[in-house]
């Protein structure tokens, strides 16, 4: 009975196992922390086994946002990312313009509180709405609004190319 | 065309991430301690119900084992006294420990029995309040808080949002930060208030954390000196009134407050982290802004007599209020590399 759960989760892990790593590497920017995130996520997971076999994934992906965006439970597991040295702004637009803006963007995320940063990765990763990104963070759809307004304020911040686009935008 | 610059950003930052290396070994062998913990916890908690009694207790501290101050230069590392989870563990200044965390399990001071209980695998996560009769826990299944009551092991979930931060005030409130503003809760009557704060009030580094302030009578949220910026500082700190939200006013102290017990009981010194190095505390002088002193530690608080208790690594520091250090103790092996919470 044990070997055969066993080998039903070891399974599980193997079909699924990148592709949550994946997700957490997203939240995390970090291939190390990604995988204990995961693996945290994974154990929990095998641990009620026998009440989530049937459909094992949204319980694990669950977890692993629930155990990102929570501060108080990480106490003691030092700060977040802190942001790295962005780099400057390009002279010339076109590919290059549009290889150092997604690099500034990518510094820019990584910089992002981890609620703001679960949201843009349940939105814009997992092409979750806004009804179904506030199941999983445990919160009320104004919030992942308000989460989603206030992240995308900071990345401005940092990345002010992003309102060159927006006002692109504007005028389409 | 922000949305497709987004969505490629996300996605090319996730396809960043490796293949992962015996994902299912590991996490296979941590499942299986999860189910021998919670077997375990089933049993402990088994007997917590039966040694449950009605009789609420009150930790004692005992002036007398306090020891007494001694010159700077003079001061050597005492050897760690054995951690015995039956028996009250008590750190230098007589602060009891209250709680005892580590990847596997939460331990907290029992109310009857004067050792350390620990709490079923599910929790995350436990903050005590500072006289040891409550706990705002934190379950991986689920994101909001419980209030465990740990004289009666009563145990339920108040309809406050989400929290990311909890923080007991000295005579047992507890103020949960949540993303619009803050909740405060007694947990003795049940009473809660929920507060949604003004937007441009929350102008945080990173994350908004409110803290209550001196003497425990408002509450306070530090303000980023300006938005956006790699290397922005806390500009001061915003008063808030704790029933309405209501902006009192900014006090231009330039710190982080620590968190738990961050203001000496009189109110006059605040320890607060000047810059974004968390390991970094510095004892404030609230009427001057004054830095009375600098140290290093993981964590820091007030105890009751307004001494300081600190930790670094391996040993545990009381410092007066002058930032002078009274005493150091080893942190016994037992307790090694794990979470500690102190009471007051």
């Amino acid at each position: 009975m044990t070997q055969s759960i066993e080998a039903e989760f070891t399974a599980f892990v193997v079909a699924r196992g990148p592709a949550l790593v994946r997700v957490a590497y997203a939240l995390t920017g970090d291939q190390q922390t990604a995988e204990d995130l995961v693996q945290a996520a994974l154990a929990k997971a095998f641990a009620r086994w026998s009440r989530i076999e049937n459909d094992p994934e949204p319980y694990v992906r669950r977890i692993i946002y629930n155990d990102r965006v929570s501060f108080w439970r990480r106490r003691g597991r030092g700060r977040e990312l802190l942001m790295a040295e962005l780099p400057e702004a390009g002279a010339h637009r076109g590919h290059d313009h549009d290889s150092t803006l997604r690099l500034a963007l990518r510094q820019a995320l990584l910089s992002l509180p981890p609620r703001q940063r679960a949201v843009l990765v349940l939105r814009y990763l997992e092409d979750r709405s806004v009804e179904e990104t506030a199941a999983v963070l445990g919160c009320r759809p104004g919030t992942v609004a308000s989460q989603s307004a206030r992240a995308l304020a900071k990345l401005r911040d940092l990345v002010p190319e992003l309102n060159d686009a927006t006002a692109v935008e504007v005028l389409r | 065309m922000i949305d497709d610059l987004l969505r490629t950003a996300v996605r090319d930052l996730a396809d960043e991430s490796g293949t992962p290396h015996d994902l299912a070994a590991a996490a296979l062998a941590r499942g299986h301690r999860i189910r021998r913990n919670r077997r375990a916890a089933t049993a402990a908690a088994a007997l917590a119900v039966v040694l449950a009694a009605t009789v609420p207790f009150v930790i004692r501290r005992t002036p007398a084992d306090e020891p007494r101050p001694l010159p700077a230069a003079t001061v050597t590392t005492a050897p760690a006294r054995e951690f015995d989870e039956r028996e009250t563990f008590t750190g230098p200044g007589g602060a009891h420990l209250l709680a005892v965390i580590d990847r596997a399990t939460v331990r907290v001071l029992d109310a009857k029995n004067g050792g350390y209980r620990q709490l079923p695998t599910a929790v995350a996560n436990a903050e005590p309040s500072p006289d040891g009769r409550y706990a705002a826990v934190h379950r991986y299944d689920d994101t909001n808080v419980r209030i465990l009551d740990l004289t009666t092991g009563d145990y339920w979930r108040p309809p406050v949002p989400v929290p990311s931060f909890a923080m007991w005030s000295e005579d047992g409130r507890l103020l949960l930060t949540h993303d619009d503003g803050y909740s405060i809760l007694e947990p003795g009557t049940r009473r809660r208030s929920t507060v949604t704060v003004d937007p441009q009030q929350m102008r945080c580094i990173d994350f908004c954390r409110f803290t209550w302030s001196a003497l425990d009578t408002r509450v306070v949220l530090p303000q980023a000196s300006a938005r956006g910026e790699e290397d922005a500082r806390v500009g001061g700190l915003a008063v808030f009134e704790p029933d309405s939200g209501e902006l009192l006013r900014n006090v231009p102290i330039k710190g982080d407050p620590v968190g738990q017990s961050s203001w000496s009981p009189d109110g006059r010194r605040v320890l607060v982290h000047p810059g974004v190095s968390r390991d970094q505390v510095s004892i404030v002088e609230v009427e001057t802004r004054r830095e009375v002193a600098h140290f290093t530690a993981s964590w820091s608080r007030y105890l009751a007599d307004g001494t300081v208790l600190a930790q670094l690594g391996r040993v545990l520091t009381r410092y007066d209020a002058n930032g002078v250090v009274l005493e150091k103790v080893a942190v016994p092996a037992g307790l090694l590399g794990r979470g500690l919470t102190f009471g007051s």
